[in-house]
């Protein structure tokens, strides 16, 4: 695809930020499974927080394609910084941006864009994974308050968030249409943390439990009406699965950078190991699908950017770019053998990072359903 | 599956594993995995059990049983815990098979013998595609060998008194004990990780000429069998998991097994799993009967590897997010498989190896 001029100017200053600031960090952030404080601090001096939300709450004024070749390009050299940004933007600011009033974005939106605050959204619950209408979490209106009681699981960034995004359900038996969404905000009484999750990948980025005991909010913490709330939170993952998209295609590439330089290096028997047509086809293969992956990617995110319906689209981008980006890490490591499997190449950490991306924001089976359900109607 | 039929003897060590599996490694295989430490205490066990030495001939003090027995273990043990799976075939394969087939005499008894009584002994080799800068690098001055240039791996390096190097090159083996001039480093690897595979670098290393002896595909042959059986006995886990799983966890109101996209991932595991069984155990026997086996030994690896790993892949997918977590063993299994796939050299190698056989 012919990215205009707009774009490419966009593509290579997020590229050298990434190569400059991001990749000498993500060996460590996995390693020491840290979170990325310092780099939080610069993509918002450096406006990433807030990229296609305008510049009146903060934010870059720039849009979808932006944001997901953002994501892509911080993505290929850590995922761990990947994922937190693609969770603050996609899951953080943009339920606010889309279903918050104006106060609720002078309150919210504009401390998340500006990187004040942290975001984060929490939807799962141990019971309700692929199922999210199950929510058990409630909301109870008491006076003024809502009494919120239930526990959310795998939440990126929940243990450190100052403002999270997340659904209660006002009456179990109405399904989705008993589910609102409200905002919960670090430090208030009866919202406390399990612990963090140990993980195969992603190490450098936060996963935690969150509990409501009692826990009661102020009523203009519900964001849009009440029963709404699982049409917010299915547009917001709508527009979440392209930046997952992009974050797979992301570490995908990253590993075929890797492929690439060390294929340009190496010898086999004294021969250029660059000239082996085993080698040539694996590299053609998965160059070829990221390729593709790619366009999916750019084409979900101009849909959602002119306002065109991109459900299927989001969700085929998801899909195979998740896909062929798994595909392409674990290549890489049968590329590589058996030095691939050391910390000394940044392989097997794409791999581990990958994996999460047919997991997260709707499983990869999650996304054939949808996709089937568009193209052959419900 | 009538294929695969097991004697009596096997029957019996097939039984002897898995009631040693049950009672003694099961209840502390989580905490191995936990540790990622070479778990000496269980290696003891299986030494006096005699799976260490499970194919060193009786003459060395080893059980002289064949390499069908050898798969059998291998599988009920990497079913547990494949690192210890893969300690034992290393022991078995590449150390004492090796010596056993082509060692001197003087090796044989120094050797050779102390496996029966724990010594455990490691396998080095520098990765073939590579900086040539790193490969092996030996000279003959006087009657010795000086290794002055070789970095890569060493299998059971952590625990090994002494080391066979593979010198590809020239088809050779080196064996010295541990000694000064040989730099081991414990580093980071993905998968495996209480196997006790170290990082290795020669410097100035010299050696009595007689610690060279050549070889041949034999010992590689056998190695790829074992490293097939540790592969089937991952995903052979990596299914049963997956079966559990999906028929405990409930969504949208009903068991998870009952979605054809979730069986679709388990049924996949579940034929690759039986034909790799029928690969691994109809290359032991073409092993077993002395016929020529490196075209099904190579076959087996490719194949047998490649499962492990989408049964790794696909248990993962199973357990959704809960997958992702070292709550449960499934991601262990990926991190072993792939780990498995590549350690002993690219799969693209061995299918070259293949194509040169039936093409070339
Ligand atoms: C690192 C990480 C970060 C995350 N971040 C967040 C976050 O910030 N916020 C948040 O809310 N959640 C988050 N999640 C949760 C994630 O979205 C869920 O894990 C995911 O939606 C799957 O749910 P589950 O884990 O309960 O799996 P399950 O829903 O139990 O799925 C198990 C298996 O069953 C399959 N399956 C389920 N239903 C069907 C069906 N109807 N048809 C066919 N197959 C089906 C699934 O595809 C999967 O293979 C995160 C998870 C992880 C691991």
């Amino acid at each position: 695809m012919i990215l205009s001029k707009r774009y490419q100017e966009f593509q290579d200053w997020v590229r050298q930020f990434a190569r400059k600031e991001v990749a000498p960090r993500a060996k460590e952030l996995d390693k020491k499974e840290e979170f990325p404080r310092d780099l939080v601090k610069r993509m918002a001096e450096l406006k990433m927080l807030g990229i296609f939300i305008p510049e009146e709450y903060g934010g870059a004024g720039l849009d979808t394609l932006c944001y997901a070749i953002a994501v892509e390009e911080v993505g290929r050299v850590c995922g761990s910084t990947g994922i937190f940004l693609a969770a603050h933007s996609s899951l953080g600011v943009f339920p606010i941006y889309h279903a918050g009033d104006e106060k609720q974005k002078s309150r919210w939106l504009i401390p998340l864009v500006k990187g004040e605050k942290i975001g984060s959204f929490g939807l799962t619950e141990p019971n309700a994974g692929s199922d999210a209408a199950a929510t058990r979490t409630t909301a109870r209106l008491e006076g003024d308050f809502y009494v919120i009681n239930g526990i959310k699981r795998f939440i990126t960034s929940g243990s450190i968030a100052d403002i999270i995004v997340f659904t209660a359900t006002q009456d179990p038996s109405k399904g989705h249409r008993g589910i609102s969404a409200f905002v919960v905000e670090k430090g208030t009484r009866g919202f406390s943390y399990g612990r963090n999750e140990d993980k195969l990948g992603l190490r450098g980025s936060i996963t935690s439990e969150l509990i409501f005991e009692d826990c009661r909010i102020p009523k203009e913490n519900l964001l849009g009406k009440e029963g709404e709330g699982f049409k917010v939170f299915m547009d917001t993952l709508d527009g979440g699965r392209i930046s997952i998209g992009a974050l797979a295609l992301g570490i995908g590439e990253g590993a075929l950078d890797a492929i690439i330089n060390f294929v340009q290096q190496a010898q086999e028997s004294g021969q250029p190991l660059k000239k082996n047509q085993w080698i040539q086809s694996m590299v053609a293969e998965i160059a070829t699908e990221l390729e593709s992956a790619r366009l999916l990617v750019y084409q979900a995110a101009q849909l959602k950017d002119v306002g065109i319906p991109f459900i299927k689209e989001s969700a085929m981008a998801k899909y195979y770019a998740s896909k062929v980006g798994m595909k392409a890490t674990s290549i890489a490591l049968e590329i590589f053998g058996a030095d691939g499997l050391t910390d000394e190449y940044p392989v097997e950490r794409f791999m581990r990072d990958e994996k999460l991306m047919e997991i997260g924001e709707g499983t990869s089976e999650i996304q054939k359903i949808v996709i089937a359900r568009q193209i052959l109607g419900k | 599956m009538g294929l695969i039929i097991f004697n009596d003897e096997q029957t019996l060590i097939q039984n002897e594993v898995k009631k040693f599996v049950k009672d003694k490694l099961s209840p502390i295989a989580d905490e191995i995995d936990k540790k990622e430490k070479f778990p000496e205490e269980i290696i003891t066990t299986l030494t006096e059990l005699g799976l260490m030495t499970i194919m060193v001939p009786e003459d060395y003090k080893g059980a002289g049983l064949d390499c069908t027995s050898l798969c059998i273990a291998a599988e009920e043990l990497s079913k547990e815990c494949a690192s210890i799976g893969l300690v034992m075939v290393v022991n078995n394969c590449l150390v004492g098979y090796a010596l056993s087939r082509y060692g001197t005499q003087f090796q044989k008894t120094q050797y050779l013998n102390s496996l029966s009584d724990g010594v455990i002994g490691g396998y080095g080799f520098c990765p073939e595609i590579n900086n040539p800068e790193r490969l092996l690098k030996s000279e003959k001055k006087g009657g010795n060998f000086v290794l002055s240039r070789g970095n890569g791996f060493i299998l059971n390096g952590a625990v090994a008194e002494f080391i066979l190097f593979s010198n590809f090159q020239e088809k050779k083996f080196l064996l010295f004990p541990k000694q000064a001039g040989l730099k081991l480093k414990n580093q980071y690897i993905l998968g495996m990780r209480s196997a006790g595979i170290v990082r290795f670098e020669f410097n100035q290393i010299e050696v009595p000429e007689t610690s060279s002896f050549s070889f041949d595909n034999k010992v590689f042959d056998l190695a790829y069998i074992g490293f097939s059986a540790v592969g089937l006995g991952i995903a052979r886990a990596a299914l049963d998991s997956a079966i559990k799983y999906a028929k405990e966890r409930k969504q949208f109101g009903r068991p998870i097994c009952e979605f054809p996209m979730v069986q679709e991932l388990i049924t996949k595991m579940k034929i690759a799993v039986e034909t790799s069984r029928l690969l691994v155990y109809e290359s032991a026997k073409c092993f077993d009967n002395n016929e020529d086996s490196s075209l099904i030994a190579n076959i087996t690896r490719v194949y047998v590897t490649e499962t492990a790993v989408l049964c790794g892949l696909n248990a993962i997918q199973v357990y959704g997010g809960y997958g992702y977590t070292k709550d449960y063993p499934v991601e262990r299994y990926l991190r072993d498989a792939k780990t498995l796939q590549v350690l002993l050299g690219q799969p693209y190698l061995a299918k070259s190896l293949i194509a040169k056989e039936i093409l070339l």
